[in-house]
């Protein structure tokens, strides 16, 4: 599992064990380079809620290289909301690394995950980011304060939602076109 | 810049209240060789109570309002703050977000205020805020 | 007895570039736990970019997350909706890019350097790196009409060529910057004080490293050979030979502590050069930009719909965007992004646990926080805040560097 040397995991194989353990997958690529070209590619795979730490782990032992996780993102789509988690994988590999993202899609009346921070500890700062942005419940986070919101942030606020529970007011202060009306 | 104004050294506390530091690199590049401010003794110090100005950055964010407020309120009066950057004079592209708490000259009205604007501002345009803020401070210790 | 202190380094502080509050318990002079607090630069960018901006408004918003890195943040939004709108890039526009990366590189690495020597009190060193720095900010000048922000991407392509003359005056700043390389490397890597006051500082294991997802120099001197520009494809990059480089290159060997995030950082400044200087003699003739009209181009993206992860190597590690579009609505449908810093912080804690308080400010700018500086602490003592100053800070910085020196 530690990195470097050897050949790696390229992104066809790792769709391959993924759609051999039941998850629906799919690639996006775009091409870069100009003598040299080459593409970039994402690997994208879908997760139920339920099967999610169990995903997680299967990812970890599968892959042969410690994953670099980025970042969860996190989108309201109307009823649901979908969160992405972002890992990157094959890191060392001449232009073959490649982006792997789960995505788990959770009902806004059921919004909650489980924490995976024993999994991928640097997951901590993206978890609490979504607790208070999307207001997504993270089960068993170690650490729930808020990340980038202030202490005294309006609770039942959440700036990247679509509904009413995001932000209705914003500053005004700034209008200065105003105050010579 | 006046002769007289050379009678003393103008010292400078900057404080960032969520600025992108573009603003505040170009202060660094102001004091370092190749603008130099520092040859006409204006200087950054480490604490707001030797400070003669204060040189603002950012648009103020909700959880450094109270902090500024309270740097500022150490430094000595008579209090003079060089908003530098189009965020702090209007907010700039970060006008109408939400983790904003206003422009500073409206949240601490009790001030001279000098204005920088620009994304970022050049260094000299930097020191000339500062030449024109101790030009003012000669004045009132005149009176 | 013991006697636990809790100090509170920032929101305002030197050695942070952004506000951003650390909380230290110490023990005597011993840092036994660190806490972050991250709330005070938070300016809600993302939504103003999801509710807002329209796309090409956003471009520029992006542009002002960092103003040190403000080539990236732009790049990466620009190539994830590439990517969803399916635009072509001219191939010169590519080459365009990766010049403009490495300028910014280049002043982005010249100007940590300068912090990193404030911080163990070598400021004579600050002021000469400084100087040295303003080469590139006159050709970064020169060649986009701005010093910091620069507004050079653009859908589709840059904003403006890079001609014969302003490729003059580019390989002209190289030369001067070999030149200042030597006498650099030999002031950051030779002095013995610097040697005193980093090596075995702050100490980032490659266990360590991996697990907490460290980027860019901070994750390659703990020699993880890592980097964007090497993995992944994007831009013109797949063209040039670009190798992850690790202290060992140099030195034989890696620690992982303070020492080797600058052999990394200065190193990574000739290869800029060298990336430059190939990318200048095979430039393709031809176009700069896909679409010139912005309205066509605003009415391409809108009627697009997908979503894309976008990564770009920063100065500071990798940084990445993610984006979704939704047909017929004009801000972005989804936006998340995650900078360099946001992870690094993360590795502040192994490097700090265990190392004095006159090492924190050295060890806090090695990781290269994009976050920034206004100076103060509060040491608290028995529930009671005192107030110092980050003069106060230094002057212990300081000492510890004339102690090491007797």
């Amino acid at each position: 599992m530690a990195g470097g040397g050897g050949e790696k995991m390229n992104v066809d194989e790792a769709k391959q064990k993924f759609e051999e353990a039941g998850y629906e997958t799919w690639i996006t690529e775009k091409m870069a380079g100009v003598r040299n070209k080459a593409a970039r590619k994402t690997l994208w795979v879908r997760v139920q809620k339920e099967k999610f730490r169990e995903a997680m782990q299967f990812f970890k032992d599968m892959a042969d290289q410690y994953p670099h996780f980025s970042i969860i993102s996190c989108t309201d789509l109307g009823s649901n909301v979908e969160l992405n988690y972002h890992f990157a994988l094959g890191y060392g590999s001449h232009l073959e690394e490649y982006v792997v993202t789960f995505k788990v899609s959770l009902p806004k009346d059921d919004l909650e995950i489980d924490s995976i921070t024993d999994i991928f500890p640097a997951v901590i700062y993206s978890e609490r980011e979504i607790q208070e942005m999307m207001g997504v419940t993270v089960k068993n986070i170690p650490d729930g304060r808020h990340m980038f919101l202030t202490k005294d942030f309006p609770s039942g606020i959440y700036p990247w939602r679509r509904d009413e529970s995001g932000v209705k007011e914003t500053n005004k202060l700034y209008e200065r076109w105003k105050d010579e009306a | 810049m006046i002769p007289k104004a050379f009678k003393r050294s103008l010292w400078v506390f900057h404080i960032n209240s969520g600025s992108c530091n573009g603003c505040d690199i170009e202060i660094i590049a102001a004091l370092t060789p190749r603008y130099d401010a520092e040859r006409f003794g204006i200087k950054l110090v480490g604490s707001p109570r030797h400070a003669d100005v204060i040189a603002f950055t950012g648009p103020v964010t909700n959880d450094m309002k109270d902090k500024v407020i309270r740097i500022i309120e150490q430094t000595p009066d008579p209090k003079v703050i060089v908003v530098i950057g189009s965020c702090g004079i209007g907010g700039g592209v970060f006008h109408e977000s939400y983790h904003l708490a206003g422009p500073i000259d409206k949240l601490y009205p009790n001030a001279k205020y000098f204005y920088v604007p620009g994304c970022p501002p050049r260094p000299e345009a930097i020191i000339q805020a500062f030449a024109k803020a101790w030009e003012w401070l000669e004045e009132v210790e005149k009176k | 007895m013991r006697h636990d202190y809790e100090i509170a380094v920032g929101p305002i502080h030197p050695a942070l570039k952004e506000p951003i509050m650390l909380r230290l318990t110490i023990e005597g002079e011993e840092i036994v736990d660190v806490d972050v607090i991250a709330s005070q630069n938070h300016r809600g960018i993302e939504w103003i970019g999801m509710n807002r901006n329209n796309a090409i408004q956003s471009l520029y918003l992006a542009e002002r997350i960092c103003g040190i890195c403000n080539f990236c943040h732009p790049s990466n939004l620009v190539m994830a909706i590439e990517e969803i709108a399916d635009i072509e890039v001219p191939d010169r526009a590519q080459y365009i890019r990766v010049i403009q990366g490495e300028l910014e590189r280049i002043h982005s690495h010249l100007l940590w350097a300068g912090v990193a020597a404030h911080e163990i009190g070598f400021d004579s060193l600050l002021h000469y790196t400084w100087m040295v720095r303003e080469k590139v900010m006159d050709v970064l000048e020169a060649v986009n009409g701005n010093r910091v922000t620069k507004a050079i991407i653009m859908y589709g392509g840059v904003r403006r060529d890079i001609d014969e003359e302003k490729a003059k005056l580019i390989r002209k700043m190289c030369s001067y910057y070999r030149e200042a390389f030597n006498k650099l490397a030999k002031l950051f890597l030779e002095d013995d004080t610097i040697k005193k006051r980093t090596r075995e500082i702050g100490i980032l294991k490659y266990e360590d490293a991996m697990k907490l997802a460290a980027a860019g120099p901070t994750a390659r001197a703990s020699g993880v050979k890592k980097d964007v520009r090497q993995d992944f494809p994007y831009f013109a990059y797949p063209d040039f030979d670009v190798h992850a480089i690790t202290p060992d290159k140099l030195l034989g060997y890696t620690v992982g502590d303070v020492y080797d995030r600058i052999v990394v950082r200065l190193l990574e400044v000739k290869q800029s050069l060298e990336i430059i200087e190939e990318a200048l003699d095979n430039m393709p003739p031809g176009d700069i930009i896909a679409e010139k009209k912005l309205v066509k181009l605003m009415a391409k993206i809108k009627a697009s719909e997908g979503e894309a992860v976008a990564r770009y190597e920063a100065p500071r590690g990798e940084d990445i965007h993610y984006v979704m579009l939704k047909q017929g609505y004009e801000p972005l449908y989804s936006w998340k992004v995650r900078a360099p810093t946001y992870i690094n912080i993360l590795s502040w804690r192994p490097m700090l646990l265990g190392y004095q308080i006159a090492d924190i400010p050295i060890i806090a700018a090695s990781i290269d926080p994009c976050l920034s500086c206004t100076n103060r602490f509060a040491v608290v003592k028995d529930g009671e805040e005192k107030i110092i100053n980050a003069d106060y800070f230094h002057r212990l910085s300081i000492e510890k560097t004339r102690r090491l020196k007797k």
